[in-house]
């Protein structure tokens, strides 16, 4: 059995098509699906959202295309390759930004420090986008900063925002409401629609937190608004 | 250029065209007209393109000002409106002059009116589409706006094609509206007893907007949390306190709840039109 091949295809009213794969852990399976769905736009060239393990194929669910779906979805499959880009973040966590950080110390019973170093540590895969314009779900947060949604959404959370809910951690590329405790902000645009490609991040590209300093935020922040700040990526 | 000036823009006012679409992958809404027959209606009319910008009124419509002599037809909920004085008629072309303010009223049947012009709104496509959305766009008109028109094709059309469509004009709003409905993909996490209880009539609650329409009654249900998948417009989710929320074309591309229903298209276009308090039934298709 390989491990993808546990799906089953649900027509989603006649506008759209729903293909589910069983429960498995999301960054093992994501290199599977990202090669799956690639298939799939390749050759029906339609609109194609994904999720951990779900893919929606906006197109009708007619018996010849259900036909061709499972015929390519049984077809062997390579992961998409593990190479891919890494876009380093500037976080600055001081409480100006951060500021749920106090109660989220508070809770953990760990100094503010720790829960920076828990947060830069790991290397964040990009799973989808989705929610908000250009807002990346990232897989790879450390359990110990495993932490759940407040019960009542915050009105109003700032653009740039870094935030963790439940086990997910993410970036506000714009202000909204939300139930995500802050723990700091980025100074750099994550949502452009007046670009060729409004959002620097693919799905699969992986992201690294770089803890900034106040003074440090400022600077970049003024780089951002006069357009002459390049996002640092780099190859794995 | 010809163009229109908001000189009120009245409760929540919008260009909306047939949609946004090839952006979902980064999180971007559908968007676009919520009451897709009036806008086929009102560009059929004109002989616009059928895809052609209009303007949305929610609730109580603007005051417009013409830059120069225009045709136009108001199309979808029930409204008053009055050029230079002048009654306007629903559902039918109408004649204004270079200067001439448009006042649509507020509106009494339905929740949503629209303003078509010949030639269409012009504004610029963001991302493809002229649908009005936040980041992308201003969340709405405000007051000064100037939306340019583009070029009229109204008059190379004769009038049997007129009345083909005038036809389909819809009577009076029914006492309770049916909703055709597929089931969900998580419609089977539901106990039989609870798969009854959803179909039960229901009323639009006060939360209705652009992304989503809330319905009064609540589900009782135990059905575990899920991660975060893909909807559309059209999809209905269950929140955990029993919340049915109907996602309408302003609705985000993934969510976190149980997907119940899934409405037929027919009916996710009715939904545009509905207010608080109106009741509505299920139709459950295989």
């Amino acid at each position: 059995m390989t491990p993808y091949d546990n799906y089953d295809i649900f027509p989603l009213g006649t506008q759209a098509i729903l293909i589910r794969w069983a429960p498995r852990e999301h960054s093992q399976f994501l290199p599977y699906l990202l090669a799956i769905k690639n298939r799939l736009v390749l050759h029906f060239e339609v609109e194609v959202v994904h999720t951990y393990a779900q893919i929606l194929l906006k197109m009708a669910p007619s018996p010849a295309v259900l036909k061709q779906l499972k015929k390519l979805l049984d077809q062997e499959i390579e992961p998409l390759a593990n190479k891919s880009v890494i876009h380093h973040i500037p976080v600055c966590y001081d409480l100006e930004f951060g500021l749920d950080l106090n109660a989220f110390t508070k809770a953990k019973q760990v100094a503010p420090q720790t829960i920076i170093d828990w947060h830069c540590a790991p290397r964040y895969t990009i799973a989808f986008l989705g929610f908000l314009p250009g807002f990346p779900y990232l897989t790879g947060l450390d359990p110990r900063l495993h932490f759940p949604r407040k019960k009542k959404p915050a009105f109003n959370i700032p653009k740039g925002a870094v935030a963790i809910g439940g086990s997910q951690t993410g970036i506000y590329p714009q202000e909204s409401p939300g139930g995500w405790h802050i723990i700091g902000n980025t100074p750099i645009r994550l949502f452009d629609p007046k670009a060729n490609n409004p959002s620097p991040f693919s799905p699969g590209d992986q992201i690294q937190f770089n803890p900034v300093s106040f003074s440090k935020y400022n600077t970049i922040a003024q780089k951002v608004a006069r357009g002459t700040y390049d996002l640092k990526t780099t190859q794995s | 250029m010809n163009g229109l000036i908001v000189i009120q823009p009245g409760f929540w006012t919008s260009v909306q065209d047939a949609g946004r679409f090839g952006y979902a992958h980064l999180g971007i809404p559908q968007s676009g007209v919520m009451d897709r027959s009036a806008m086929a209606m009102a560009n059929g009319l004109l002989n616009n393109r059928p895809d052609a910008a209009v303007i949305e009124c929610t609730l109580k419509g603007p005051v417009v000002a013409f830059e120069k002599d225009t045709h136009f037809v108001i199309t979808g909920g029930g409204v008053t409106a009055d050029c230079a004085g002048k009654a306007v008629k629903h559902s039918a072309v109408a004649f204004a002059k270079a200067g001439d303010h448009l006042n649509i009223g507020a509106v009494s049947r339905g929740s949503r009116v629209y303003l078509a012009v010949a030639g269409g709104i012009m504004t610029e496509k963001v991302l493809g589409s002229r649908s009005m959305y936040a980041p992308l766009t201003a969340p709405k008109l405000e007051k000064k706006d100037f939306l340019p028109i583009g070029r009229s094709r109204y008059g190379a059309i004769k009038g049997a094609k007129l009345k083909s469509i005038v036809s389909n004009i819809s009577g009076d709003k029914p006492e309770a509206l049916c909703l055709k409905v597929f089931k969900g993909p998580e419609y089977q996490w539901l106990s039989l007893d609870q798969r009854q209880a959803l179909l039960r009539p229901n009323n639009v609650s006060k939360y209705l907007n652009r992304m989503a329409l809330q319905f009064e009654k609540k589900l009782q249900h135990h059905m575990p949390d899920m991660h975060t998948a893909p909807v559309i417009p059209g999809t209905i989710q269950c929140t955990p306190d029993g919340s049915l929320i109907a996602l309408l074309y302003d609705c985000q591309t993934t969510g976190g709840y149980p997907r119940v229903l899934q409405l037929t298209s027919e009916s996710l276009n009715s939904l545009g039109q509905l207010q608080a308090d109106d009741k509505v039934y299920w139709e459950l298709l295989s």
